[in-house]
């Protein structure tokens, strides 16, 4: 049996202030930065490599009870005030529970079928899953210029290239929309804007051509889900609401904000860490909604996820034909086929050839994360009511690895062509994922994340961050590196001995980049800190001088007084 | 009330009135003193560069990191100053330029001048770079 050795790759000791900076960014409706504790799903421990995966170590739902309770012991009251869980197999739920407090305030406790969670991105699911139903009934094409399905809409997408943005491009992250990150966060329901005056408002810029590279876009989601709505002639809530929570009896389940006062169930509060104890915080609203204004119960994901993996259908109830179900969990985009690619609205996880596929989401104090596992008929759903470093992935990845749902990582075999050393010093440089905003003060979170590769000995590669995630990789073949104790893997697109592109398998929803030497970490650094320490010597230099003057006059002051007095 | 008092107080009130005309006398010099303008652009740009950085990781450390996104007041005045910065970058480095063509201050102030002009320029790169001035 395997257990995910969680934290082994430093990142959970990493500095604590810029960890909680990087994650509050990350946790705004957008799974990127939430691969940090997720790169510590990749590490299993190859001792037991002869186990076959799948074969599954509980043989009845007690056994899963006991161990999720053993996970989430470890976690309440330190990691989160409260947790909900699901886990499903084939079509039937094997756990509901609910962990520790909804709100610490009033000591509520969770209940798996009662409290309703902010899901954050988990929802762009559902929105994804809406669009299927367009595909299936001929309303939507995946390959058509979605300019064709807004026509009575004030929104359309600029033809700043030839190729238009389909719904293959929402749906897969490569619209080449630029980032923002922020799906338009407000802190007062008031001020939440209608769909279609909001894409109006907030459209970013096309900066690469669709169909090349994944570039995570909330944008993009919200523009699904505004497409879904006009194909429909509703609205993308009352779609939703009418075609895939009723026909689930998903009775907690809304994109309303805030949650309607006459919606069944209790709210799970958002809470922050204050030192050791946790206080409610201020939920926030997501204006871009189809991108992660979900709010759910674990019941709810539970039967959702029951809809995933029976094809479309929870015993009678189906909202998407078996064929569509198969379309949507097909591969629309490769990144590169050494690493995670993307499903329809999902992204693989963890071990790119052993078919899991996911979706993480977060509000500001909310994390989530959905896996499903079709070939084992097995659905995970993990929520926090809180964001902390470490969130509901790691717990999805014990699970993962208690179930043996993916091969424990073997040691990786060198390739055996020769120019290891010259493809490695190639590969060398900085790097950028494309999911950060190119513009705008967010820019700075783009600096934080760059990846330093450098070549290490015998055609070895060396990853850092800046947040001290120190990693080493064997080339196993050529350009694509293996991680050492680890399943992540690497892979370089290279042309004319220049780097195109860096696609990481812990980090599906974006691309590497390298970066131009003048926006390195070092130059960036070394002329603010310069530039910085310049100002504040001459402040002091300036300061002193000024009042070695007024020194020198109160003594020249003092002098001629006692002249005159004498 | 004797002549002496009412001379005195007429002393006072002339000497506060002198008080007042040397002071706005002194503030319009200054600023129409090309010199004392440059001068005090690299001030200026001194001390709202580190106060841009001192501002914004203050907001970010006491406010959390929403406040990148919902932007109350204290981080929209952060996010002003770099084109605070900006601008007086512009007067620093024509304060610098009009320094050596018209040899104002000791060589040394004017050096002194340069180097600032130089950083600020960087600076105002830098900030640029990282999305902080749309340029």
């Amino acid at each position: 049996m395997t257990r995910a050795r969680l934290s082994t790759t430093g990142d959970s000791t990493g500095n604590a202030t810029r960890r909680s900076f990087i994650a509050g960014l990350g946790s705004l409706g957008f799974v990127a930065i939430g691969t940090v504790a997720g790169r510590t799903s990749a590490t299993t421990d190859s001792r037991n490599t002869d186990t076959q995966p799948g074969e599954g170590p509980f043989t009845n739902s007690d056994e899963l009870e006991t161990f999720v309770d053993n996970v989430m012991a470890e976690r309440l009251g330190t990691t989160t005030p409260g947790a909900t869980v699901a886990i499903v197999s084939g079509d039937s739920p094997m756990l509901t529970k609910g962990y520790g407090a909804a709100d610490v305030d009033t000591d509520v406790p969770v209940r798996a079928d009662e409290t309703v969670f902010r899901v954050g991105s988990v929802g762009k699911l559902v929105t994804y899953t809406a669009v299927m139903q367009g595909v299936e009934q001929g309303v939507l094409d995946l390959d058509t210029d979605i300019n064709s399905y807004l026509g009575d809409s004030a929104v359309t997408v600029s033809a700043t290239y030839d190729d238009p943005v389909t719904l293959r491009h929402l749906g897969t992250h490569t619209a080449g929309f630029e980032s923002k990150i922020d799906p338009d966060i407000v802190a007062d329901p008031a001020a939440l804007d209608s769909l279609e005056a909001l894409l109006t408002d907030q459209q970013p810029s096309r900066i690469r051509p669709p169909g090349e590279l994944v570039g995570y876009s909330n944008y993009g989601a919200a523009l699904a889900g505004h497409v879904v709505a006009k194909a429909h002639d509703t609205t993308f809530e009352k779609y939703v609401q009418s075609e895939l929570f009723e026909p689930l009896n998903m009775t907690h389940s809304t994109f309303a904000q805030p949650v309607p006062d006459d919606q069944p169930g209790d709210r799970a509060a958002p809470h922050v860490r204050d030192g050791e104890s946790f206080l409610v915080a201020d939920d926030v609203y997501i204006n871009m909604r189809p991108a992660g204004s979900l709010s759910a119960t674990a019941t709810d994901m539970a039967t959702f996820m029951r809809a995933h993996l029976g094809n479309g259908a929870v015993n009678d109830r189906r909202i998407l034909d078996t064929e569509t179900a198969e379309t949507m969990h097909s591969r629309h985009h490769v990144r590169h086929p050494a690493v995670t690619n993307w499903r329809y609205g999902f992204h693989e996880y963890g071990d790119p050839h052993a078919n899991l596929i996911g979706h993480s989401g977060a509000t500001v104090n909310f994390t989530s994360y959905l896996l499903l596992a079709p070939d084992h008929d097995i659905g995970i759903f993990v929520a926090f009511n809180s964001n902390p470093s470490e969130g509901p992935k790691a717990v999805v990845d014990e699970t993962v690895a208690e179930y043996e749902l993916q091969q424990a990582p073997t040691t990786p075999t060198p390739t055996s062509r020769p120019g290891g050393q010259e493809r490695a010093e190639t590969v060398a440089s900085e790097y950028s994922l494309t999911y950060f905003p190119q513009s705008g003060p967010l820019q700075v979170v783009d600096l934080l994340e760059h990846l330093t590769v450098e070549p290490a000995a015998n055609g070895r590669l060396r990853t850092t961050t800046l947040e001290g995630d120190a990693r080493q990789w064997v080339e196993t073949e050529p350009y694509v590196y293996e991680e050492v104790g680890g399943h992540d893997v690497l892979a370089f697109e290279v042309t004319n001995g220049e780097v195109d592109v860096l696609n990481m398998n812990s980090e599906p929803t974006g691309v590497y980049q390298p970066v131009p030497f003048h926006e390195r970490q070092l130059i960036t650094g070394g002329v603010l800190g310069t530039a910085l320490s310049g100002f504040s010597l001459s402040l002091v230099g300036w300061g002193g001088h000024s009042a070695c003057r007024q020194w020198k006059q109160y003594r020249t002051d003092e002098g001629s007084s006692m002249e005159d007095s004498e | 009330m004797t002549d002496q008092h009412i001379s005195q107080q007429r002393t006072e009130q002339q000497q506060g009135y002198d008080e007042r005309s040397a002071l706005t006398h002194g503030v319009k010099r200054r600023l129409t003193s090309a010199s004392w303008l440059a001068r005090g652009a690299s001030v200026g740009l001194s001390c709202v560069s580190i106060g841009f950085v001192m501002l914004f990781m203050f907001v970010l450390e006491t406010g959390g990191d929403l406040t990148l996104f919902t932007r109350p007041l204290p981080m929209q005045i952060a996010l002003m100053l770099p084109y605070l910065i900006a601008f007086l970058t512009i007067g620093t480095t024509a304060g610098t330029l009009l320094a050596w063509r018209y040899r104002y201050w000791s060589l040394t102030a004017r050096i002194h001048q340069t180097l600032l002009a130089l950083l600020g320029l960087v600076f105002s790169w830098q900030l640029s770079t990282l999305g902080f001035l749309p340029l």
